[in-house]
């Protein structure tokens, strides 16, 4: 019971939590393996330092929201490499601190999911019983409608904007996460090692923070990564229609709504968002695929 | 009888999944702020006919009262009238229920014609040139929001090449670019699944007896591969309609048809309760049927299923 005072390397009696770490390398390794899955981190990895640095590529004021009149609709050129909008604003600016929005809105919808997710679904597959039958059925009810009806009742609940729009999509993420957890944890449960550590009088929060929750982590971090891209085209999506993200804020989706109002003059104010979502959208993509092959090579065909 | 007996079996668990969803509604769209009354009569209605109005409207009763009102209500065919235009909410859903279920089938139409078709001849020709481009076809529709593929059609085919008309939703020549770009990521996920349900199947040892016997290689891709390979790929269709109907309003919203989306959206921002109730009920009961419909689906095609029903 003293494992955690042998450092990981030691032999010995740290037997269990070598394994379980060998068992994460040997996933990496075979991430790395995939060119198509190291392309993605990289595009990821890219998309995030974008993300990070956007106040240094254009100051978010001047450049992004404040309207300018006079350097209306202008085409890319060497002062605008992606051109201006019809109110003047700096389009590569707007891109830049788009993909700030875009990611915090993908990412962060998926954790609150996960968060939510592992509350409720530790809670149903640890203690079971009659809990554990009404939360299910409750999850059964979120999964009965279509993810993005699901998330546009709730915005229709909660109004819109950013940090509403991000809760809307985390709740209509939560369904699967819920039930992957207490699937995981329903298949641990049982095992030696627990009840060992209840026997020594582990407390069931220990028990679920300390053994149960390490061991979903993998299918976790996969469905996750996999959940990013279409949350990110939903919140798109979502503010394309007017109930995300609202004018002025440089979203995506925004951009692209503001855009189709010039489509006929001034096409690429339609185009460059748009392919930026897809390309943020592909590269999650691919690192989910590879992250799934990786944790799971039985599944890949 | 069997089957008849397992039809209502499922439609009896369908119910308590709508009255939780109807429930759940209810309370996300009573409890959040908002006034109906005000949303009824306008901004600028002096505040005494406001208060007046909630209280012969009932708004100031308690949420289980007005939730059972509703319920009484529906269950007699009356859904409400809209707080915005004051029309019966079934009318509206009425007039623009064809738009959107032509939508809905057009694409499907799509997504069956194109996702099966490729996907079984990807998987036949495994690492070909061919299975190699729509693998990757298939990755870029899957990345792109249908929104964004609408607008480039609708400029491309719309405003530069005026093949087709750009919006609206008259005559079915409007229909034609709305189901391609609906279907997009439908057909792509249809086509990888049917591919690699195929490849599951190619592989099997009853594939190799098929051949090793003569039998043509039509009839063993049919015959043999593709009814093994049914069951994922009835599922896959199922949650692509599923998908379909859910994701139908932001393209709608594209292409600016009159359809049951653009009328939830409009409900949504003015938070037109019997509005957003009646279509999210609406696609949830749609959604409960076509589950049903693949789950007989799979008895159609699977010996093993049918005999199972008919066992119980």
């Amino acid at each position: 019971m003293k494992k955690k005072a042998f450092p990981v390397e030691s032999s010995g009696g740290t037997e269990k939590v070598y394994k379980k770490r060998s068992q994460f390398t040997s996933a990496m390794r075979r991430y790395r393996k995939s060119k198509l899955a190291v392309l993605g981190l990289i595009m990821v990895i890219f998309l995030v330092l974008i993300a990070l640095s956007a106040d240094l590529l254009a100051d978010y004021e001047t450049d992004a929201i404040r309207q300018n009149m006079s350097i209306r609709l202008e085409e890319p050129n060497a002062e605008h490499i992606f051109g201006t909008d019809q109110y003047g604003r700096d389009v590569f600016a707007r891109v830049v601190h788009g993909a700030r929005i875009s990611l915090l809105g993908g990412i962060g919808s998926n954790i609150f999911a996960v968060i939510i997710g592992l509350i409720i679904g530790s809670i149903a597959g640890y203690f079971g019983g009659k809990l554990d039958n009404v939360l299910m059925r409750l999850m059964d009810i979120l999964m009965a409608l279509p993810f993005s009806i699901l998330a546009i009742a709730i915005v229709a609940g909660l109004g819109t904007g950013l940090d509403k729009t991000i809760i809307a999509l985390g709740i209509a993420s939560v369904a699967p996460f819920v039930r992957l957890i207490r699937a995981s944890i329903l298949s641990i449960k049982d095992q030696e090692y627990i009840e060992a550590a209840k026997s020594c009088g582990t407390s069931n929060f220990r028990i679920i923070y300390k053994h149960i929750i390490p061991n979903v982590m993998g299918p976790l971090i996969v469905q996750l990564t996999q959940n990013v891209g279409r949350n990110i085209i939903s919140l798109a999506a979502l503010s394309f229609i007017g109930l995300g993200v609202q004018a002025p804020m440089p979203e995506w989706g925004t951009m692209l709504s503001e855009g189709k109002q010039v489509l006929r003059f001034s096409p690429y104010l339609v185009t460059i968002p748009g392919i930026a979502i897809v390309i943020t959208v592909m590269a999650f993509n691919l690192v989910g695929d590879g992250l799934r092959d990786a944790f799971d090579p039985r599944l890949k065909n | 009888m069997a089957y008849l007996q397992y039809i209502f079996k499922r439609i009896g668990a369908m119910i308590p999944v709508i009255i939780g969803i109807s429930f759940i509604l209810f309370s996300i769209l009573v409890l959040t702020p908002g006034d109906p009354a005000r949303t009824i009569l306008g901004e600028m209605a002096p505040e005494e006919d406001v208060i007046a109005l909630r209280e012969e409207m009932g708004f100031n009763d308690p949420l289980f009262i007005r939730y059972f009102r509703y319920v009484r209500d529906a269950l007699h065919g009356d859904f409400g009238k809209s707080y915005t235009s004051g029309q019966p909410v079934v009318k509206e859903m009425a007039d623009r229920m064809a738009t959107t279920l032509l939508l809905a089938t057009g694409s499907l139409v799509y997504v069956i014609l194109l996702g099966v078709p490729i996907g079984i001849l990807a998987a036949v020709k495994q690492y070909s040139l061919s299975d190699i481009a729509t693998n990757i076809i298939t990755f870029i529709l899957t990345a792109m929001p249908s929104f964004w593929l609408g607008l480039l059609c609708m400029l491309l085919f719309g405003l530069k090449l005026r093949w087709l008309p750009a919006t609206g939703s008259e005559t079915i020549l409007h229909f034609i670019m709305p189901c391609i770009v609906l279907s997009g990521p439908n057909m792509a996920a249809q086509l990888r699944m049917t591919r690699s349900s195929m490849l599951e199947v190619i592989r099997q040892d009853y594939m190799r007896t098929a051949r090793s016997k003569g039998v043509s290689e039509r009839r063993i891709i049919f015959q043999h591969g593709l009814r093994n390979a049914m069951i994922p790929i009835l599922t896959m269709l199922g949650i692509n309609l599923t998908s379909v109907i859910g994701t139908a309003f932001v393209v709608e919203q594209t292409f600016a048809m009159a359809g049951l989306g653009s009328l939830l959206i409009t409900g949504v921002k003015a938070k037109d309760i019997p509005i957003v109730m009646a279509i999210v009920l609406f696609i949830a009961c749609c959604i409960c049927i076509i589950n049903l419909i693949v789950d007989l689906l799979y008895a159609v095609v699977d010996p093993r299923i049918r005999a199972q029903i008919q066992k119980k």
